[in-house]
């Protein structure tokens, strides 16, 4: 919620280009569109829309980012400026196209791209430590050729400057330590909301917490 | 059919300087693209479903990406990423796979490229069966603006 809000009111240019790649996310993203005056198709997962500012489909992980270089790649050879922000799900990364691309990335100093993980330890079903264990994958993209940064996902102290960093030469990973749910007392940090919803009563009490 | 693809992959690019090459660590019948058109020339290693996704990126962003690799890798291997980023989005991606290779063992040969190809939305595919049915098909996928997939065989009659 935090990263977006704050890709959306404070970051992205008219040259930028935004990639939701957990695309499960993308409620939070329509309510920011339609703030806009755009209209996106109200699915569960979003749809290619450039009128209405969704650039790329996603829904079934692992496909953003792999799209994502291939714009930044584009506009490396354009000569055309603007930066391709993607936000992944830590369970996404769990995807062999994560690995290909973080290889493709570097090799290719894609430093217009800035990778955000958005690192909630949850994923589907329950917590990412149970189902598939995650390395320190901001330590391994360092390694590979990344800009890494890690941050509080929640601290708009911290997103901002990590969003307006660049290091030429290198993709920018923002390792974003965040609380699903973050916020809604009974959500936070209860893997069962990752798609679930709430009740009338829920609502309410969600309602009345963040507001 | 391989040497109607070399020739024809030359002619696009100079016609369209948004046109881009990309294969996946199968470099055939593109030593004078290569030669001719660095800049516009990307063996991406073995990352297929990646060449996918970054392909359809590239015409996002106004180029011309053509895929090109052994059938099975191009089709098989990435084909979610076919369906979602390419037909889906319904953009002007070209595919072209090689599939003729009697010995070389299941790995190498398509389930059934025409079958599969059928199935999209988007994606108009092409199964030309000689160098100048190649050419006309890549000629017509380029100009047509649409996702495309053409397969390559061995050509006996040229």
């Amino acid at each position: 919620m935090h990263l977006l809000v704050a890709l959306y009111d404070m970051v992205l240019t008219d040259e930028d280009r935004f990639i939701l790649s957990k695309g499960h996310s993308c409620w939070t993203q329509y309510v920011l569109l339609r703030e806009r005056g755009f209209n996106p198709k109200l699915e569960g997962h979003p749809s290619r829309d450039p009128e209405n500012g969704i650039w790329c489909t996603t829904g079934s992980e692992g496909h953003g980012l792999p799209v994502g270089l291939g714009m930044a790649l584009a506009r490396k050879m354009q000569g055309r400026d603007g930066r391709i922000f993607v936000i992944m799900g830590d369970g996404e990364c769990q995807e062999g196209t994560t690995w290909e691309s973080m290889l493709t990335a570097a090799s290719h100093k894609l430093d217009n791209v800035v990778a955000i993980l958005d690192w909630n330890r949850i994923q589907g079903s329950g917590f990412v430590h149970d189902i598939l264990p995650m390395p320190d994958i901001g330590k391994i993209a360092d390694t590979i050729g990344w800009a890494v940064t890690t941050i509080d996902g929640h601290d708009f102290e911290e997103i901002l400057p990590a969003l307006e960093k660049a290091t030429p030469g290198k993709p920018h990973m923002i390792v974003a330590n965040t609380v699903k749910g973050k916020g809604v007392s009974y959500m936070e940090d209860v893997p069962s909301w990752h798609a679930r919803f709430p009740s009338k009563e829920e609502l309410q009490q969600a309602y009345e917490e963040l507001t | 059919m391989r040497a109607a693809f070399g020739e024809t992959i030359v002619e696009l690019a100079e016609r369209d300087p948004n046109f881009v090459l990309l294969n996946g660590d199968v470099e055939q019948a593109m030593e004078v693209y290569k030669e001719r058109f660095p800049d516009r020339f990307f063996n991406l290693g073995l990352v297929e479903q990646t060449m996918i996704g970054m392909a359809a990126g590239m015409a996002i962003e106004g180029l011309r990406p053509l895929v090109y690799s052994i059938t099975p890798f191009l089709l098989e291997r990435p084909f979610e990423q076919i369906k979602v980023d390419i037909d889906q989005m319904n953009v002007p991606v070209m595919l072209v796979g090689y599939a003729d290779y009697p010995s070389h063992g299941p790995t190498h040969a398509p389930l059934d490229a025409e079958g599969l190809t059928k199935i999209f939305h988007n994606i108009v595919s092409y199964f030309p069966t000689n160098r100048a049915e190649t050419s006309a098909a890549m000629i017509e996928a380029y100009e047509s603006g649409k996702p495309s997939f053409i397969s390559l065989k061995r050509d006996n009659t040229a």
